[in-house]
């Protein structure tokens, strides 16, 4: 087996042969090896969840089929769902593709901070855990989780609902991560108008995925202790109204959506210049549709509720918004087209899947405008029609560009190439098979066959058969495209340089890359669409030649622990802060989504609050706010000295600033014990159980925020801070600062009206 | 920003500032006249002394455009959130309003002991 | 273009063309966008081809006319297309005065139909033609949600508020009624029927059978459910927010003051007409509705004696 071509080296020492066994992997700070671990990951979750899909469309193919009973089938379509979504789909491009590429695009050596990527990871693992274990506890509210029949007490709704709580988390990190990497590491040159198309979708993702993201924690947090201990915020039993979990819910469902597709879209805006050898056409035009789409995608989430007892204002107005949210994605298709016109197109499987995602969001989007529309989405909401929309949105979608994606990163990836004819054979069979499968579901809409059934009345059965029929091919399709590429992963014949002949950045390193990317952070002198100029030619051999020599690079090969050493002192100072206050941001929506329960119930309920709020002792409430405050100032002087590089004088601070917390504590926990004395828990309506949830997720921070001090306290006596180095004593302040802020909203709104 | 004199002055005022802001929100809240001024009130001081925390304590007064922003948009998003669905909430008819609708009360299983469907 | 139509159910009522209408123009433009970018993808993709290794590709950037261009008409067709289906939609959410009423209730897994005159059925609804009905829609658990395709309107149906849809049947027909959000188990076999009748058959349908006809308890249980006794008093011992009615009759009573009843005619008419008068222990004041006025003495004695049947 030959595994070299001629003329070149043995072979290096890329990100891939640096180090060698698994705990070097699990341990990995490096992106590219992040990005691996992700997609083996999710790759396993595609197929675990198609498995289940074909199971499915197997009961499904005759009506009153009895091959699953009804309570799997009804545990089945949760499962698919919930693994679909929050194991594959939403990790998606940003957790593969985007952790792999990003660095790589914008010249830097690693993302902003390696070991938070790290932990993103892990914690996607922990919570692949927790719904693995979830897969056994006959959970069947869909992935939707609606209450009120997800709170009827279930530890399987618990167990999924926390599993999906710790993947956002995952999620929230990895946007954290790509923000500040984007702002803070663009090598010389690569100003925000030479960005490649796919960092700019990453980017408007990342902002979707750190404003959302927190408000289905909270969702979910509240589901979970509805189950748990009955606060009753979504329970009609409690007045508490199930329409509400529905907004919340979709206030994240709905940008996830688009969290799912922007990635996919920036890789098309990546290929098809590529294929057609000639710019990207209307580059400001596809930022602009980006960022348009990451701000009206927040503004839209009523349209899954048009019937489920919104005010007709607001299906109006929701109805309205959902329309303007179709005009950037045409403007992209618009766009890509163009760049086809007058070009010199060639069609490798990567070109064939961008293809054929452009032709898949047409009917997507399309239809689309059917479900915003008021009058027929009165007739097809919750019928196949929606299922048929979503699968062509995602699967057709933003998997199809995933996989245009592995497609064409191959060689970079992974220094081989695949088997072409091979990938094209299996993109067909997904291409047939998957049109196959979901056209016929949009007549079943029509027809009005309802979602989640596991039976249906006999006329429904023909659309079926053919819908699963295909269904097959299209599994048997993504099969196919795994055994290619995994084959070739390890086996695959060496790729040259730049076998696309692709201007990406990317591009200019070894096939794999190095461990640290770049032997020189490069500079970049235009941008990387600059086709069809008489200079192309000549910028391509460069890259070439710089390719071919970086295989020669030995630079560091292994991680190691400390401060990320790619940035300067500065730079990660700079780069801290900003994560910093973008993870407040999460906090503060978090809370808000409290913030915005207790404002809805208190409006229906005046009474109620106004009377049940003389239960908290507001003397106690403004001593823990004088209590609270007061540890502020003490953290603020623990930053000052720590800016001095007065180690025993953060100590002394950080010291009074948890007395202060623990004091805090203590009378907290005087409240609650007389609470519990006067049986007011659980909770017996939804005031109490806003102040449990809100006092509680408080005290929690409280108590995370004096982990946190401890921390910096061992630090500091072990003399590690200076005048030089402060950055986690006052990023630990600014945590610290609003745990204070949210108190100060909490004690008025909760103690005093 | 060194530590100094001036600094600790400052952090000492901002705390002084928040502690008498606090005074008045419990004056406010609890025995000025209660209504809707009181709710406001409260709300606008809370107002207050986050911006207080957030400029003095946090160093925003210093930080770049681009921090303040990371720091807004979020306060927009949740405003949207609110925004909407008390869109929603105000605008309902009285038979669809949460809480608010029917005499008759609907019993629930609370221990889920004979709830319908599956329990684990 | 129309044959895509056939693939939705018969049109039920004028509303129902109605939608179809807007759903068959809105799939046109669909299908020409559909088509035009497909048709100019595959054009595009065959007469630039790469033919040769080395080829000239144009260097074209941007257009900014372009790109207003198909900013502003799509935007323009999503407006358009919003007005039409807004316009219809409102209509069918301003129910007509003076209509049919008909409370729905939704359980898992059927649907109860409680008509004016206060006859029942379930899981099959029967409404007159040409005649604005007005369904009030309310769950007994969890979440369902009311569809008629035939009518191409549905409504989520939640515990703890009423929702409402409303129209005027224009053919008369059966028609399946699916429950469309997911409750459970036998989601899916909570299925039910649409009739569509003359107004002369609903008008005989919908008359309550005379007490005379039938046992006084049976027309009594009738009652006990039109009047949805069931929602606060079990039969089958279960406390709820009311004390159980299984072998009410006869029973000594403990009452909030203390004192010691046997339950017998006197105290259950009483407790229908002034409920608060006495109460059960370890049950609270003001929850139960009074029907003083609203029963006959003949309704008043069939329920008594279905009562006593528990």
């Amino acid at each position: 087996m030959n595994e070299n071509t001629a003329n070149e080296p043995s072979p290096p020492l890329n990100y891939l042969t640096a180090e060698r066994g698994i705990w070097s992997w699990w341990m990995s700070t490096d992106h590219k090896r992040i990005g691996l671990m992700y997609l083996g990951s999710m790759i396993f979750f595609f197929f675990l969840g198609g498995f289940i899909a074909l199971a499915i469309r197997s009961q499904l193919f005759r009506a009153g089929s009895t091959l699953l009973a009804p309570q799997s089938y009804n545990v089945a379509f949760t499962i698919h769902g919930v693994i679909m979504i929050f194991l594959f789909i939403v990790p998606g491009v940003p957790a593969t593709l985007g952790n792999f590429l990003l660095p790589l695009m914008i010249g830097a050596k690693d993302v902003a901070f390696p070991r938070m990527n790290r932990l993103s990871y892990w914690i996607y693992a922990l919570g692949a855990l927790f719904a693995f274990g979830a897969l056994f506890m006959g959970v069947d509210t869909g992935w939707t989780f609606y209450a009120p029949y997800s709170i009827q007490n279930r530890w399987g709704v618990v167990t999924m609902t926390l599993a999906a709580f710790v993947l956002g988390f995952s999620s929230i990190l990895t946007g954290l991560n790509f923000l500040v990497t984007i702002h803070k590491l663009r090598c010389p040159g690569m100003s925000w108008n030479r960005l490649p198309l796919f960092v700019w979708t990453l980017y408007a993702t990342a902002i979707l995925q750190v404003v959302a993201t927190p408000v289905i924690g909270i969702t979910l947090l509240l589901l979970i202790l509805e189950n748990l201990f009955g606060v009753g915020v979504f329970n009609p039993a409690m007045g508490g109204d199930p329409v509400l979990f529905q907004h919340f819910f979709w206030f994240y469902s709905h940008p996830v959506v688009y969290i799912m597709i922007l990635p996919s879209m920036g890789i098309i805006s990546e290929i098809v210049p590529v294929f057609s050898r000639k710019p990207i056409f209307g580059y400001k035009a596809l930022v602009a549709a980006s960022i348009g789409i990451a701000v009206i995608s927040v503004l839209v989430w009523g349209h899954h509720m048009f019937v489920a007892g919104m005010s007709d204002a607001a299906r109006i107005a929701f109805s309205l918004l959902t329309f303007l949210v179709a005009v950037p994605t045409a403007v992209k298709v618009f766009n890509w087209l163009s760049t086809m016109y007058k070009g010199s197109i060639s069609f490798e499987s990567p070109m064939l899947y961008a293809m054929a995602f452009i032709f898949l969001f047409m009917i997507a989007g399309t239809s689309g405008i059917h479900l915003a529309t008021l009058a027929t989405d009165a007739h097809y909401h919750d019928t196949y029609f929606v299922v048929a929309h979503f699968h062509y949105t995602i699967q057709g979608g933003a998997v199809i560009g995933l996989y245009a994606g592995l497609h064409f990163w191959f060689p970079l990836i992974f220094g081989r190439v695949y088997n072409e004819k091979l990938a094209r054979l299996a993109f067909w069979m997904v291409f047939i098979g998957f049109n196959g499968t979901f056209l016929p579901q949009f007549a079943l809409g029509m027809e009005g066959m309802p979602r989640r059934y596991f039976t249906y009345p006999a006329e429904f059965e023909p659309l079926h058969q053919v819908s699963t029929v295909f269904a097959f091919l299209n599994g048997t399709g993504y099969s196919l495209v795994l055994l290619n590429l995994l084959y070739a992963a390890f086996r695959g014949k060496r790729s040259p340089a730049n076998p696309w002949g692709s201007l990406g950045l990317e591009w200019s390193t070894s096939l794999p890359p190095p461990h640290d990317n770049f032997e020189r952070i490069p500079v970049v002198e235009d941008w990387s669409y600059g086709y069809a100029q008489p200079q192309t030619a000549v910028r391509l051999k460069q890259m070439e030649e710089a390719s071919r020599a970086a295989q020669l690079h030995q630079g560091p090969q292994t991680p190691h622990e400390g401060p990320p050493r790619h940035m300067q002192p500065e730079q990660a100072y700079d780069a801290a802060k900003l994560g910093m206050w973008i993870f407040l941001g999460t906090e503060i929506l978090l809370f808000g989504g409290l913030f915005c329960a207790y404002i809805i119930y208190r409006l229906a309920n005046l009474e109620l609050f106004a009377t049940a709020s003389r239960h908290l002792s507001w003397p106690l409430g403004t001593l823990n706010t004088v209590i609270l405050l007061t540890s502020s100032y003490f953290m603020a002087r623990a930053v000052s000295r720590a800016r001095s590089g007065d180690n025993d004088g953060i100590i002394r601070c950080l010291d009074l600033t948890l007395l202060c917390a623990l004091a805090f504590l203590v009378i907290k926990g005087f409240e609650y014990a007389a609470k519990f004395e006067h049986h007011l828990f659980p909770p017996p309506n939804i005031y109490f159980g806003l102040y449990f949830a809100t006092t509680g997720l408080h005290a929690l921070h409280v108590l995370c925020g004096m982990g946190v001090i401890v921390w910096l306290r061992g630090l500091a006596e072990n003399e590690r801070f200076s005048k030089t180095y402060f950055t986690p004593v006052e990023m630990g302040g600014l945590y610290w600062h609003l745990v204070d802020v949210i108190w100060i909203y909490l004690f008025p709104l909760l103690y005093l009206i | 920003m060194e530590d100094n004199a001036s600094t600790i002055r400052v952090y000492r005022s901002t705390l002084l500032a928040l502690l008498a802001l606090t005074v008045l929100t419990v004056y406010t809240g609890k025995f000025a006249p209660p209504g809707l001024g009181s709710i406001a009130g409260v709300i606008i001081i809370a107002s207050l002394k986050a911006g207080l925390v957030a400029a003095f304590f946090m160093h925003l007064r210093f930080e770049s455009r681009l921090i303040i922003a990371v720091c807004l948009y979020p306060l927009v998003v949740l405003s949207l959130l609110i925004g909407g669905t008390y869109l929603d909430v105000a605008t309902r008819t009285k038979e669809a309003s949460p809480a608010a609708a029917g005499e008759e009360q609907i019993p629930q299983q609370r221990s889920g002991a004979a709830s319908p469907g599956p329990s684990h | 273009m129309t044959k895509f139509l056939d693939w939705m159910p018969v049109a039920a009522s004028d509303y129902a063309k109605e939608v179809d209408w807007i759903n068959l123009m809105i799939t046109t433009a669909a299908a020409l966008c559909i088509l035009a970018v497909t048709a100019a993808m595959l054009f595009f993709a065959w007469i630039y081809r790469r033919r040769a290794e080395r080829e000239h590709s144009a260097y074209i950037t941007h257009n900014y006319l372009l790109e207003v261009l198909w900013t502003a008409i799509p935007t323009v067709v999503v407006i358009a297309v919003f007005y039409f289906g807004t316009k219809s939609y409102v209509a069918a959410r301003t129910p007509v005065k003076n209509a049919l009423e008909v409370q729905v209730t939704g359980y898992q897994w059927g649907w109860d139909f409680l008509y004016a005159t206060g006859k029942q059925s379930t899981n099959e609804l029967v409404v007159p033609v040409n005649t604005p009905v007005r369904l009030v829609l309310k769950s007994r658990d969890v979440n369902h949600s009311f569809f008629v395709p035939a009518l191409r309107l549905k409504e989520d149906v939640l515990a703890g508020a009423y929702h409402y849809l409303w129209f005027t049947a224009t053919r008369i027909g059966e028609y399946p009624v699916f429950c469309t959000e997911y409750c459970g188990l036998s989601h899916a076999y909570m299925q039910g029927k649409l009739r569509v009748v003359s107004q002369a058959d609903y008008a005989s349908f919908s008359q309550i059978e005379q007490t005379h006809e039938m046992p006084v308890s049976e027309a009594g249980q009738q009652l006990f459910a039109a009047k949805g006794c069931m929602a606060c008093h079990s039969v089958d011992g279960t406390p709820r927010v009311g004390p159980t009615l299984k072998a009410i009759f006869g029973r000594e009573e403990k009452l909030v003051d203390g004192s010691k009843i046997v339950v017998d005619e006197n105290y259950l008419a009483e407790s229908l007409k002034q409920p608060n008068a006495k109460i059960a222990e370890g049950f609270a004041p003001n929850m139960m509705p009074s029907f003083e006025g609203q029963l006959s003495e003949q309704e008043l004695e069939a329920l008594i004696a279905y009562l006593k049947t528990l």
